[in-house]
């Protein structure tokens, strides 16, 4: 056999190719990695809407690796990986009350990667959620999944005691105190139950009257009208014994149970706790909590259809010392496509997208898809994001709990919290 | 001398209510992890109901991370406390027979380091371990286990090679032994049970750890009380039944460990009390 031209060409190519290799193999990782709350894993990769990664992993010959943590812990992890000079973190899902300056300086800013590969249809992601991700013009996270507040209530409780849903907070206030009584078998049940150890129910209770802690322009406003009402009311309440007398050590846990349990029969929390409320596998008042957008005020009507409610959500971010940046960006594309938003709506996300809800799958899906998308359409985080955030959060809580236990008043509790806070805001 | 009769009648009450606020919190636990889920947080609560095993089901199906993490734990926890035993009966031989300030110097140190919080030396690791390419990595927390135990440990091993005659070392020179010999016929049997109790410590602490472990590990070596907690910080509501099934089977190596070694532990820990 005689050794020709092309055959020597042929030799030297693979030789090159076989000294490329580990060249080209530096661009394209086995794994991007991901890190996120289970929660992110769950509605990306559930059965019925199917993993919204696998055809991009297909087509990319890219693996995804997910890292999850409880939300502590993630962001804690996140945050020392932001600090060191490269990060094996590919995509992080980052809380948007924890997008503080000095977090968002380690983060890739995104203009350039929507410039060069967009986000399809991106005006579709509910601009409120776009907008708290932008900073000085630069967007630097795009929303995944949010939480909003919605007004739960346990029909059957009504019919008892012959209770109308409440169309106004008026009407629900009203409600609470009819729903308030003692079964035959000396079970108590509470008209009206929310977090007692936790800032956000509160404001949502104010944003009926459209009040705030702190607005979204840093000024507190626990004096204004909207949150004294609120305060009060939960003061009144809790004198009335609308609220039960442990209220100040329930959490979002004991909520739930006490819903589930028909021991509470309203209550403001996240609009995807329809879900567990009504599971009959853990709930023993399975298919009996409907869940609606919180009433507002009648003297707001003209303002809102609905009171401008809680959203907090969780934003996809990239490190801005991970190292495949445009691979991780094509990923964080592909996860908010319309298409995919959907699918993970399916797997029990709350969807970013005003789309996904006009959609017949996720009308079928959620009882309360208009409702929830109608406080989507109004509502606001619940505290702007700042440094010191989770101190003035404490500080609420411990001022709130001294004016619903009647250890100060209202009024001066709240007076006190805007003194507290006001220095810890950013001038 | 007999007791009193306030004295024996208080003594089984108290000994029975230790008993039920010591167990009861377990015996919950472990109750609630064959319970059907709605009927866990019942109320009014169901003492009585039809066992199931559901919930260890959704522990393997749904949480298979688990079980990989369980055997993180396991690897961590037999490797620190393997190391920590070596070094702290060697330590603590060499601390029972040598008498020099610089050892006094070194013992002083060592109650020190086991003084600092560990966070306060966690964090400031971070970037070294990482560096060093040895986050994630299971070594990195045998290390750390070890070295947070060497200290309390030496000192349990010093107490215990205390008690053992200097004659029988003397006695086994004289019949040329050399020291390996000394330490392997002598020291290492008779001071099996102080081992026994000073691995105690470190096998709980290290099955138990969090901190460190949350801090230095992602996916490969990640031990169980990580994955339990983000069980308890479950965004859409903490699926209960599952989270017993899952701290019942992770209390169950450690509760067998504890049965089998406690009068080991009650020995090592009263070594060098009684002088004579």
């Amino acid at each position: 056999m005689t050794i020709n031209k092309t055959w020597l060409a042929g030799f030297v190519g693979i030789a090159a190719l076989g000294l490329a290799a580990p060249a080209l193999g530096q661009d394209k990782p086995d794994n991007l990695t991901i890190i996120s709350h289970r929660v992110h894993q769950t509605v990306s990769t559930g059965e019925q809407g199917g993993d919204i990664t696998k055809d991009w992993q297909d087509a990319n010959g890219v693996g995804v690796e997910w890292v999850t943590l409880d939300t502590g812990a993630l962001h804690e992890r996140l945050f020392r990986e932001l600090q060191l000079p490269e990060t094996n973190i590919d995509i992080a899902f980052l809380l948007n009350t924890r997008a503080v300056d000095s977090v968002t300086k380690l983060l890739e800013p995104f203009d350039e990667h929507m410039a060069a590969n967009p986000v399809e249809n991106i005006d579709d992601i509910f601009p409120g959620l776009r907008a708290a991700m932008t900073f000085d013009g630069t967007l630097y996270g795009i929303p995944f999944r949010h939480a909003s507040s919605c007004f739960h209530y346990n029909q059957r409780i009504l019919d008892e005691r012959g209770v109308a849903p409440p169309k106004t907070i008026e009407e629900m206030i009203e409600a609470a105190r009819q729903l308030t009584f003692t079964r035959d078998d000396g079970t108590k049940v509470y008209g009206f139950l929310i977090n007692g150890e936790g800032y956000a129910n509160t404001v949502d209770l104010a944003r009926a009257w459209d009040g705030d802690f702190i607005t979204l322009d840093y000024h507190v406003a626990t004096t204004d009208e909207g949150m004294m009402k609120a305060v009060t009311l939960l003061h009144d309440f809790y004198e009335e014994g609308i609220l039960p007398s442990n209220w100040a050590a329930i959490k979002d846990e004991e909520v739930n149970n006490w819903m589930q349990t028909g021991r509470a029969a309203m209550s403001l929390n996240s609009c995807g706790r329809n879900r567990i409320f009504n599971d009959p596998e853990k709930s023993q008042e399975a298919g009996n909590i409907k869940t609606v957008a919180i009433p507002v005020s009648e003297a707001f009507k003209d303002k809102f259809d609905v009171a401008p409610a809680k959203v907090e959500f969780w934003t996809m971010v990239i490190p801005a010392n991970a190292k495949h940046k445009d691979l991780a960006w094509d990923l964080v594309k592909t996860m908010v496509s319309p298409e995919n938003t959907l699918k993970a709506a399916l797997n029990g996300n709350g969807p970013v997208r005003a789309s996904t809800y006009d959609s017949a799958e996720m009308k079928n899906q959620l009882p309360y898809a208009d409702e929830e998308k109608a406080v989507l359409l109004v509502g606001r985080v619940p505290l702007p994001p700042f440094d010191n955030a989770a101190k003035a959060s404490d500080i609420f809580v411990e001022e709130l709990q001294a004016a619903v236990l009647g250890m100060k008043s209202p009024e001066d509790a709240m007076a006190s919290v805007q003194k507290r806070v006001t220095p810890l805001l950013p001038q | 001398m007999r007791d009193s009769l306030p004295t024996r009648i208080l003594r089984p009450i108290c000994f029975v209510l230790i008993a039920v606020w010591s167990g009861f919190p377990i015996f919950f636990l472990v109750m609630s992890s064959f319970k059907p889920p709605r009927d866990i947080l019942a109320f009014p609560p169901r003492f009585f109901f039809t066992p199931t095993l559901d919930n260890y089901t959704a522990l393997v199906t749904r949480w298979p991370e688990f079980f990989e993490a369980l055997q993180s734990s396991l690897i961590v926890t037999i490797g620190a406390t393997v190391l920590t035993v070596v070094a702290t009966t060697l330590a603590g031989y060499v601390y029972s027979r040598v008498r020099s300030r610089l050892l006094a110097a070194s013992a002083f140190l060592m109650i020190v380091i086991r003084m600092v919080p560990p966070i306060v030396i966690t964090l400031p690791l971070f970037p070294v371990i990482n560096y060093l390419r040895l986050s994630d990595t299971h070594i990195v927390l045998i290390v750390l286990y070890t070295t947070f135990f060497v200290s309390l440990n030496t000192w349990i091993m010093k107490a215990f090679i205390d008690q053992i005659p200097r004659e029988i070392e003397e006695a086994a020179v004289i019949d040329g032994a050399g020291l390996m010999q000394i330490l392997r016929y002598i020291i290492l049997p008779l001071s099996a049970q102080g081992m026994i109790a000073a691995s105690t410590f470190v096998f709980i602490f290290s099955w138990n750890e969090f901190l460190f472990a949350f801090i230095f590990t992602t996916t490969d070596a990640k031990t169980a009380p990580l994955v339990i907690s983000e069980m308890v910080g479950a965004v859409d509501g903490v699926e209960w039944g599952v989270l017993f099934a899952a701290a019942t089977v992770q209390l169950i190596p450690i509760l067998v460990f504890v049965i089998a070694v406690q009068k080991y532990v009650i020995a090592g820990l009263t070594a060098g009390s009684l002088k004579g």
